[in-house]
């Protein structure tokens, strides 16, 4: 409990105090209601058009989701078979880097060119920005691997899948799992971008929609649930990592 | 850099009685100031069952003579002949962060291919006899450096090869669990006999261990003296160290290495 308060007292003593500050500004009528909508202003039409915006955020939800899970796969994938064929790594590595280069905001007019208003244009922007963080942070994890740790198992009798197995892996999933939390928190900007440039549903059409009919407190109520989404998302990746690495916080290297 | 236990020629074809054998051993290191030699005419064997202690200074080749020993690195000149397949037991205890006290040495047999439930049967039989089973799900952060270092130990043993090669085993912990962990090797080994090499920089570490001592010089290393500490093993580790015999014994060794 005590704990509790230190750790979540001081970001919420602030953010209500920003908060309330912004309530009286807004009351008092220092801004114009269409530029600054009062926080309260806010959330009522978070209740009122829930019928509008909670739709819209279950596709954005399901978007982000599902590309996160696409990304987490080809990521991994990636990074297990750079790891094993130093061939591959080499030829490849330096294209997946470069690749990073090319803006997502060329990329998606281009995919939703190709694959229309539906979801694959989204899902592919999403996994774009993910796949990256997933692929250096789990390769970087299963290269370094303690030298002599290396050494001990093959002097015990290790192969090549074995030293894979029983220590590469599970060395690199504080990696992993770092490299999935950098993803998960860029994902719903993912998603919001592809649904930007071209979609009929989703926050991210919900916002744009707002923005052109000056509903300003409905596109704030938007962002206000993508930025919930966004939380929920990196606090459940936290859960699975502290279940599946509860290694690394006795080891002290994820504080 | 050839991380596998090469199967040599002279490993095989030739047999005598010791465990382990070797024959004026040279190793030389090439580095970028021109070649370094480590270890010079090493010559020594071990008879089987044998605790044979290595003494000397920091850097004389001591590592590297174990690693020739198990393969770990080529020899520049001389013979090694081991009777069977070694282990070596590094300085560090390299314990597997994600697995408990009792899997980490189940890793053993593990590699040998043994079923996990096999190897387990296996660690959990040699935890009991050595008194570890109170630990046996302990994750090793939970463990202190005397008990990871029994762990170790344990599964340098589970890998059921006749030669064991400990290299500083105990140089990172305190004195006085040094001295506890020292007590509990030597009941281990005679539970559990190993043909054992045991390197240290510690003389009397060697002497209360080990049946025969060996003294190294500086670098490059090679074997100045022998001593063979003939002590009464029913006594007390303090009643042993503090004898007039044994106080000879560590003189002898000084003197060697003066």
């Amino acid at each position: 409990m005590r704990r509790l308060v230190r750790d979540w007292g001081p970001p919420l003593l602030l953010l209500a105090l920003v908060v309330a500050g912004w309530e009286v500004a807004a009351r008092l009528g220092w801004v114009e209601d269409y530029l600054l909508p009062a926080p309260s202003e806010v959330a009522r039409t978070l209740v009122e058009d829930r019928e509008v915006l909670f739709p819209d955020a279950w596709v954005t939800a399901q978007e982000v989701l599902l590309g996160f899970g696409l990304a987490l796969a080809a990521g991994v994938a990636l990074a297990v078979a750079l790891h094993l064929s130093p061939m591959l790594r080499r030829a490849l590595y330096p294209i997946v880097v470069a690749s990073q280069a090319v803006p997502v905001i060329v990329i998606a007019p281009i995919l939703v060119i190709w694959f229309g208003f539906g979801m694959g244009p989204k899902l592919m922007v999403i996994a774009l920005i993910c796949f990256f963080p997933i692929v250096v942070n789990t390769l970087d994890g299963l290269r370094t691997v303690d030298r002599d740790q290396v050494r001990m198992l093959r002097t015990l009798g290790a192969g090549r899948w074995d030293l894979f197995r029983r220590l590469e892996l599970p060395s690199a999933l504080p990696y992993l799992f770092s490299g999935a939390k950098v993803a998960v928190a860029v994902a719903v900007i993912g998603a919001v971008f592809g649904e930007l440039v071209g979609s009929d549903a989703g926050l991210g059409h919900a916002i744009q929609v707002g923005t052109a009919q000056l509903l300003t407190a409905r596109v704030f109520a938007a962002v206000l649930l993508l930025a919930a989404m966004a939380i929920a998302l990196f606090a459940l990746v936290s859960a699975v990592e502290r279940r599946a690495v509860p290694w690394a916080r006795d080891e002290g290297t994820l504080g | 850099m050839p991380l596998k236990a090469p199967e040599r020629e002279s490993r095989s074809t030739r047999s005598g009685t010791a465990a382990v054998e070797i024959a004026a051993l040279t190793k030389t290191f090439q580095t970028r100031s021109g070649p370094v030699a480590a270890l010079r005419e090493v010559t020594f064997s071990a008879a089987p069952g044998e605790t044979l202690g290595i003494v000397g200074p920091s850097g004389c080749g001591k590592s590297t003579l174990l690693e020739v020993i198990c393969g770990l690195e080529p020899p520049s000149a001389g013979d090694v002949v081991v009777q069977g397949q070694c282990v070596l037991m590094p300085q560090r205890d390299l314990l597997l962060p994600w697995r408990s006290a009792l899997d980490n040495a189940a890793l053993a047999p593990q590699l040998q291919g043994a079923s996990r439930t096999e190897a387990r049967r296996r660690a959990s039989a040699l935890f009991e006899r050595f008194g570890l089973d109170e630990f046996a799900r302990a994750r090793p952060s939970e463990l202190s450096g005397g008990m990871r270092q029994r762990v170790a130990f344990a599964r340098t043993l589970l890998a059921n090869r006749p030669v064991a090669l400990l290299d500083e085993p105990f140089a990172s912990l305190d004195s006085i669990t040094r001295a506890e962990l020292q007590e509990w090797l030597l009941a281990a080994l005679a539970d559990e006999p190993r043909t054992t090499l045991l390197v240290t920089h510690d003389i009397e570490e060697a002497l209360f261990v080990c049946d025969r001592v060996l003294v190294m010089s500086r670098r490059p290393g090679t074997v100045i003296a022998e001593l063979e500490p003939d002590l009464d093993r029913s006594a007390s580790r303090t009643e042993v160290v503090t004898s007039p015999e044994f106080s000879g014994l560590r003189q002898r060794a000084l003197e060697a290495l003066a």
